[in-house]
């Protein structure tokens, strides 16, 4: 496959993925902090598509779950009740994106079965619409963070390479001290300068701009530079003469010759990003519950009990693992087309 | 002084020097031009001529307003630059445009030839229409056909491209044109062919050029005055005839030029 | 020297600023350590004034600034409310554990990520598929994040009991002998040793892989090849010196990081590092051990910086004259 229909690729399943966990309550069959108290740690609901005496193939069903009789805690199938997944069904409300309102899911189950693709938590909570929801929250807390730090980064470095002087010196030792620190270090305290009980809302805004603030240092220095050299050309010496004033040279002319910059970095900062989030939720101090995110969902696993005995838990972490080899490969492809420009 | 004067252009004692070095190291002075003078008349060529290194580029930037001399005077018109405030100065200063020797360099790469040749018009607030119209009659002022205004830079030769700069230039209309080592990298025919483009423009626009160049045969073909600048200083001006007499430089390089052609066969 | 100095100076400077950006911090910081105590019923309002007069935590910044400045050219670095002990030896000891398994962590990785890097650059040119399987590799443990690779080997620690999942010593080791101690340690560091490896050899093994790449391909050991030269000669005599000098920097980086890499993997798997003390300090708003844990990290990293720089200035003599210019 040539390198360019790769990278369309590569790009066309990255923005899969987030559409899909954007559709999040539209795929998934449940609210996602609806409790179930009576079935705590069960295991994926398999889905049966034949009955066990015949070997015609039907269409996929569940059979009814009871408690193990014999060892608490256990789940059993009890194939003598089935009920028949069906699709586009209408159960919780949710809104997409704040404006569509609906109840109407992809697929379910009719009461009083229950689909769990992929097991229940501690409180009997669907995993796998929190999966969606919660990938969600650590997605677009990535993208969002990353578009910040871009944004802080390409206006302090545009301004720092094209005024020089003292602009350019103040920033530049703001930006040696901020890649001086440690960076998760500077993420836990400057979190921690922050108040500590906030509601889902605020918490994720919190997050998106402790995380990105953090970061605008190396994209600064960065940006600077394609700036140096690019307002020493002679178009832009010209266009000056012309009459162009700062904004305008920084806007026509300057501005374009740091896309292909800020495309690289993106790549490069999307997947550290998600990762911050995952990792200060894990820690507590990102978004709290009951709102989902692949990294509040993964605390529960520092508890050797959970982790030991309910594998099912670990999904939301195997699933980083994809999304990161997306970016990894696209920000390498990006580099290397750059490189090879200039 | 606002008095009129018979020069367009004309530099009085000009001096710069660069300084290198932090503030807690001694310092390195390249003193890049000094004590530099010059007069230009209306529909004039001079020609500043020397080494590379010797200060030519910083007195065209200087001249343009790109860098601000250290001392001395530059006067447009008769006024001097410095008796006027800024904005005045601003406007003033467009009657001197600059054209660059990289024309690769001098073009946006992103942007096509009539965006590139309307700019100047975009800038002084022009509407679309009319600098569109302006443009592309520049453009065929310079002997590039409108049918390509939407191609990008590196579609065009290295002289199509220097023809589009100088059609830029003309769109404000400026009276000096200072041309900075323009036949550069360009095939001699080519170079034959800007300078004859340029020597039409001069009569149809009435333009004086200051044309910097390290070849004195070339500039003796194509100027009416010749400075010679060594280390920042002009150390000989005068005309071709007398650089000939001073350099014996090939009589028939001064033969060749235009004026002397045609004087020659009016027999005067 | 003049350079070396300079770049002392530059660092001095850097720390000076770190730890006024972190008071700066303070002051905009909501709530304190003692919050948590007003809500206590049990505790007089009185007991909790007093205490905050008492540590001085009505006072203006400038004046917190330099009682704390004070506070560290006496050695004590501020004043822990959690512990309630002077901040400094709490630093030092966790910081010892850490280092212990940062050290440990930064050596094996780098004796595995240089061979392996070079192993991988060298066989390109005859056995491609080694450096492409190593890429493979790479890229997968690179996109697999620290965090899942810690629940990976707790995993494996609580299935096979190999190893200790977490903490660093087991509490019937304090009575028994040096060597059983040692094994007893021994066993403690598997799990968070093999992540930390793990975790940064990816990034490390590139940089080996691309330096090497890069001097093999350049002009003088290109020259060197047309001379015929052999192969190893090659490599080791020509290409790997020149390869040098972007691994130092890298090296000094990996140094200044020594206190900070782990954070994570000391939270996730109980040892008691300086990570676990940082996140309790934040959640308990106990601010000089905040501060005092940043500040040692900076000076971690602006050392690193300066390692670099001297091995720098001894390995590449192109700066040597820089300087003398």
């Amino acid at each position: 496959m040539s390198s360019s229909k790769k990278t369309v690729v590569l790009l066309a399943g990255l923005c899969a993925l987030h559409l899909a966990v954007l559709l999040a309550g539209f795929l998934s069959p449940y609210d996602p902090v609806r409790q179930n108290r009576d079935i705590p740690f069960a295991p994926p609901t398999p889905i049966h598509f034949a009955a066990s005496r015949s070997i015609r193939v039907s269409s996929p069903f569940v059979c009814a779950i009871d408690e193990n009789r014999n060892e608490p805690d256990q789940y059993v199938e009890n194939c003598r009740r089935t009920y028949p997944v069906q699709l586009l069904v209408r159960g919780a409300p949710y809104t997409l994106l704040g404006i569509v309102r609906s109840n109407l899911h992809l697929f379910g189950v009719s009461a009083p079965a229950r689909l769990f693709l992929m097991g229940t938590d501690a409180y009997g909570r669907d995993v796998f619409s929190r999966f969606l929801f919660g990938g969600e929250v650590t997605l677009f807390a990535g993208l969002l963070a990353t578009a910040l730090t871009l944004i802080l980064g390409a206006i302090l470095g545009i301004l720092s390479g094209y005024y020089g002087g003292w602009v350019d010196a103040v920033v530049m030792r703001g930006a040696e001290l901020f890649l001086a620190l440690p960076w998760l270090y500077l993420l836990f305290a400057l979190r921690a300068f922050l108040p500590l009980s906030l509601n889902a809302v605020q918490a994720f805004l919190l997050l998106i701009a402790v995380i990105g603030i953090v970061g605008w240092a190396r994209p600064a220095r960065m940006i600077r530079g394609v700036v140096l050299s690019s307002r020493e050309r002679h178009y832009v010496l010209a266009a000056r003469l012309f009459g162009g004033s700062d904004g305008y040279l920084m806007r026509r002319h300057i501005m374009p010759d740091t896309y292909s910059i800020v495309m690289t970095q993106a790549a490069l900062l999307i997947p550290q990003y998600v990762l911050a989030e995952v990792v200060l939720s894990f820690l507590g101090l990102g978004v709290g519950e009951p709102t989902p995110s692949w990294g509040n969902m993964l605390s529960t696993l520092q508890q050797y009990s959970v982790l030991a005995s309910y594998w099912w838990m670990v999904i939301p972490g195997l699933a980083l693992v994809p999304v990161f080899l997306g970016y990894i490969i696209l920000a390498s492809d990006l580099s290397l087309r750059e490189t090879g420009r200039t | 002084m606002n008095s009129p004067s018979e020069f367009v252009l004309e530099a009085r004692n000009l001096a710069k020097t660069y300084t290198q070095g932090k503030w807690w190291q001694k310092k390195f002075h390249c003193h890049a031009i000094e004590n530099v003078s010059f007069a230009l008349r209306p529909h004039e060529t001079l020609a500043l001529v020397g080494e590379s290194g010797c200060g030519k580029t910083t007195l065209a930037m200087c001249l343009v307003g790109l860098e601000t001399p250290d001392s001395g005077e530059i006067l447009v018109e008769g006024t001097s630059l410095q008796s006027l405030g800024k904005s005045e100065r601003a406007s003033v200063r467009r009657e001197i445009q600059l054209i660059f020797q990289d024309s690769a360099g001098a073009l946006n790469p992103r942007m096509s030839a009539i965006e590139i040749v309307e700019e100047p018009l975009l800038l002084r607030g022009q509407p679309r229409a009319e600098r569109r119209e302006s443009a592309e009659r520049r453009m065929e002022d310079v002997g590039i056909s409108a049918k390509w205004k939407h191609r990008l830079p590196h579609e065009f030769s290295g002289g199509q491209r220097q023809r589009l700069a100088i059609a830029r230039a003309l769109t404000l209309k400026p009276k000096v044109l200072i041309l900075d080592e323009v036949f550069e990298g360009l095939d001699l025919s080519i170079q034959g062919q800007i300078a004859n483009l340029l020597i039409d423009l001069q009569q149809a626009h009435g333009l004086s050029y200051i044309c910097i160049s390290h070849n004195l045969a070339l500039a003796a073909q194509f100027a009416d005055t010749i400075a010679l600048m060594d280390r920042g200083r002009i150390v000989e001006k005068g005309s071709p005839e007398e650089f000939q007499r001073r350099h014996s430089l090939p009589s028939a390089l001064t033969a060749s030029r235009p004026e002397a052609a045609m004087s020659a066969h009016s027999g005067a | 020297m003049l350079f070396l100095t300079r770049r002392l100076l530059h660092g001095i400077l850097l720390l000076i600023g770190v730890s006024l950006l972190s008071f700066l911090f303070l002051q905009l910081a909501p709530g304190n350590f003692f919050d948590e105590m007003r809500l206590n019923p049990q505790i007089s309002r009185d007991t909790v004034a007093a205490l905050y007069q008492q540590y001085g935590l009505g006072k203006p910044l400038p004046v917190r600034y330099f009682a704390w400045l004070e506070s560290v050219a006496k050695g004590d670095w501020g004043v822990s409310f959690a512990y309630n002990s002077p901040v400094a030896p709490l630093l030092f000891s966790r910081s010892r554990n850490t280092l212990l398994l940062t050290g440990l962590a930064t050596a094996f990785s780098w004796m595995i990520a240089i061979p392996a890097g070079v192993l991988s650059a060298a066989s390109r040119r005859r056995h491609r598929w080694v450096d492409d399987t190593g890429t493979l590799i790479t890229t997968f443990l690179l996109a697999t994040p620290d965090l899942l690779l810690a629940l990976g080997v707790l995993w494996l620690a609580i299935h096979t009991r190999w190893f200790h999942a977490g903490g660093m010593l087991s509490p019937e080791s304090a009575d028994s002998s040096m060597p059983s101690r040692m094994k007893d340690l021994a066993l403690h560091l598997v799990a968070p040793l093999v992540v930390l490896v793990l975790g940064s050899l990816p990034v490390l093994v590139r940089h080996v892989r691309a330096a090497v790449v890069d001097a093999l391909n350049s002009p003088h050991v290109r020259a060197v090849e047309a001379h015929g030269i052999s192969q190893s000669r090659i490599l080791f005599r020509h290409a790997l010196p020149t390869a040098a000098s972007p691994l130092i920097s890298l090296f000094g980086f990996s140094l200044g990081s020594l206190l900070s890499a782990s954070v994570l993997i000391e939270v996730i798997m109980n040892w008691p590092g300086l990570g676990p003390l940082l996140l309790e300090a934040i959640l308990a708003r106990d601010v000089y051990v905040v501060i005092g844990s940043v500040m040692l990290s900076a000076m971690f990293v602006v050392c690193g910086m300066l390692i670099a720089d001297l091995l720098l200035f001894l390995a590449d003599p192109r700066i040597r004259t820089e300087d003398l210019a």
